[in-house]
């Protein structure tokens, strides 16, 4: 048995879903657009329309109280953006990006066997499926430190029609203003 | 307080270098970094770059590489060549663009239609993601080319696309585009539909699709000099596409050519047995990337390409490197206990060199390898 936990946490089913609606409206408020530290210690990452989609899933109290119980604080030593190159059978090709590491933007590419993600993770993954990827030491409310990796499939919003449509405007612009020599 | 060590800054691998003389010719080919990049000094100072790549940050190696030579790309660079729109092949174009203010862009047609570019605006912004995709380098470009309402050619097969009278080795220089066919933009105008964002689903990285539909191969004629830029033009079993249709052309310009970029990394799928036949002079000097995603080439395209010319290069020998050395000792241990190994994605960058002797020798190239760049 290694000292690593594989913390696998799945922005539907791990983080700020399995938070009271008026602990996480809160959590909301610091963490819109940005990441940050939502006050049980959870990371929550990504948009306010993320976070939105997120909540639609139901949480029980006996999810809430396993939630706060099991992380007092998350301190990260590593986080990657990354996506989804390929994959087969049993593991995926991702290409990372540093995120931690500013100037070193292309990390490299790793595979990831699928037992190291949940069985709801493996059945959404897609080419270009996005994720982060953080490592970093999980503080529990008992005291107890322990290595964690953590990776997020992300939820991210869907495209939407006026943003399809202010792109439709500018490149019909772009298109008739191209200078053919 | 004892004074601050001054730190050294590296020596550039071009210090004591010159640019060429203005007669003399010059191909340079940069990669992988990520991405590759060719330069071409066609004489009398006039650069035309096909292509960009960066090392480490999004600056171009191109421009890098012109600076130390003491080159002023704004006004040297006079064509650029972007052949598709994919990751490995743009990093650093917008950047191109933007300090080479007297280049002509060009790209290919279907990349210039009002929906490739839609598709390049909305996929562009992808919220809380540090990751990037060639439509951020292309969408980029768009916006650069509205703004300054720079001069733009499309390319398709068979076409020329530039010419440059008289320069000082007293030749031409004609450049044609020998692809994308029409058959090829038409696959891509189709496959371009499924690429466009759908507001029923949620956002994710664009993602190019195989076989590229969509390389500008490149004829560059210079007097008595021919070469041949293959992109990443791939044989496709589609009737009409690929290089089968480039050989089989009529219209393409005549002659030989004696320098190869070898199209899309030496692989097989790039691989067209009547190219070397007939349209390459004999013993070529060729030239290629690797390509690590897709471990590209393989030894046996190695083989297959050492069977047509004694004279290949690549620009980096194909290593995987571990990219974990500079990663806290704990994230480390972190990898090595679930057995996970972060490669890179590219190794590292070299660059192949060859100039001529000018009127004096035209045809008589000199080779020079720097850094990962070694004989295949």
């Amino acid at each position: 048995m290694t000292a690593m936990t594989a913390n696998l946490i799945d922005i539907e089913a791990g983080s700020l879903s399995e938070l009271k609606p008026n602990v996480a409206d809160k959590a909301l408020k610091k963490a819109r657009y940005s990441n940050r530290n939502v006050p049980d210690g959870q990371t929550f990452i990504g948009s306010a329309d993320e976070y939105e989609t997120n909540q639609k899933t139901t949480s029980s109290d006996e999810q809430l109280t396993k939630a706060l119980r099991s992380t007092a604080s998350f301190k990260v030593l590593q986080e990657w953006d990354g996506y989804v190159v390929s994959f087969g059978e049993d593991m995926l090709v991702a290409r990372l990006t540093d995120i931690t590491n500013a100037g070193k933007k292309d990390a490299g590419e790793i595979d990831i066997p699928f037992e190291e993600l949940t069985s709801d993770q493996i059945a959404r993954i897609e080419i270009g499926s996005l994720f982060r990827w953080s490592i970093g030491y999980q503080l529990s409310l008992a005291g107890q430190k322990t290595r964690v990796s953590r990776i997020v499939l992300r939820q991210l919003p869907r495209w939407r029609a006026p943003q399809m449509n202010a792109a439709e405007e500018e490149a019909k612009q772009i298109a008739q203003s191209l200078q053919w020599a | 307080m004892p004074p601050r060590k001054k730190r050294n800054k590296l020596p550039s691998p071009y210090s004591g270098h010159r640019a060429p003389e203005l007669d003399q010719l010059e191909v340079s080919l940069f990669g992988p970094g990520f991405g590759e990049c060719a330069l071409i000094h066609i004489g009398s100072g006039k650069w035309i770059v096909i292509d960009s790549c960066s090392y480490g940050t999004n600056e171009s190696v191109a421009i890098s590489y012109l600076q130390d030579l003491g080159i002023n790309p704004a006004t040297s660079v006079v064509a650029i060549i972007v052949t598709h729109w994919h990751d490995d092949h743009v990093r650093g174009i917008s950047k191109i663009l933007e300090q080479c203010s007297a280049a002509i862009f060009i790209a290919p047609l279907a990349m210039t239609n009002k929906e490739f570019i839609k598709m390049t605006l909305a996929r562009k912004q992808i919220l809380n993601t540090a990751v990037t995709s060639g439509v951020d380098e292309i969408s980029a470009v768009f916006r650069h080319l509205n703004a300054v309402k720079r001069q733009t050619v499309y390319a398709l097969a068979d076409r020329q696309i530039l010419k440059y009278e008289n320069l000082d080795h007293k030749n031409d220089c004609i450049v044609h585009s020998l692809s994308p066919s029409d058959a090829q933009c038409d696959i891509f105008m189709k496959d371009l539909a499924s690429m466009m964002p759908d507001i029923n689903k949620t956002e994710s990285r664009c993602m190019s699709r195989s076989p590229n539909n969509l390389a500008v191969a490149t004829w560059i004629a210079i007097g008595p000099v021919n070469m041949l830029f293959g992109a990443d033009l791939e044989e496709t079993k589609a009737i009409g596409t690929g290089w089968s249709v480039v050989v089989s052309s009529k219209n393409r310009p005549s002659g030989k050519a004696s320098i190869f970029k070898v199209p899309h990394h030496g692989s097989e799928n790039g691989h067209n047995l009547d190219v070397w036949n007939v349209m390459l002079a004999k013993d070529p000097i060729a030239l290629l990337t690797p390509y690590a995603a897709s471990k590209l080439p393989k030894s046996s395209d190695v083989s297959r390409i050492k069977k047509f010319t004694n004279n290949a290069y690549i620009t980096s020998v194909k290593t995987v490197n571990k990219t974990e050395s500079k990663l806290n000792p704990a994230v480390k241990r972190t990898l090595k206990e679930a057995g996970l190994t972060i490669r890179a994605s590219q190794p590292s960058i070299g660059h192949i060199r060859l100039r001529n002797d000018g009127v004096a020798g035209f045809d008589i190239w000199k080779v020079e390898l720097f850094a990962a760049a070694a004989a295949l």
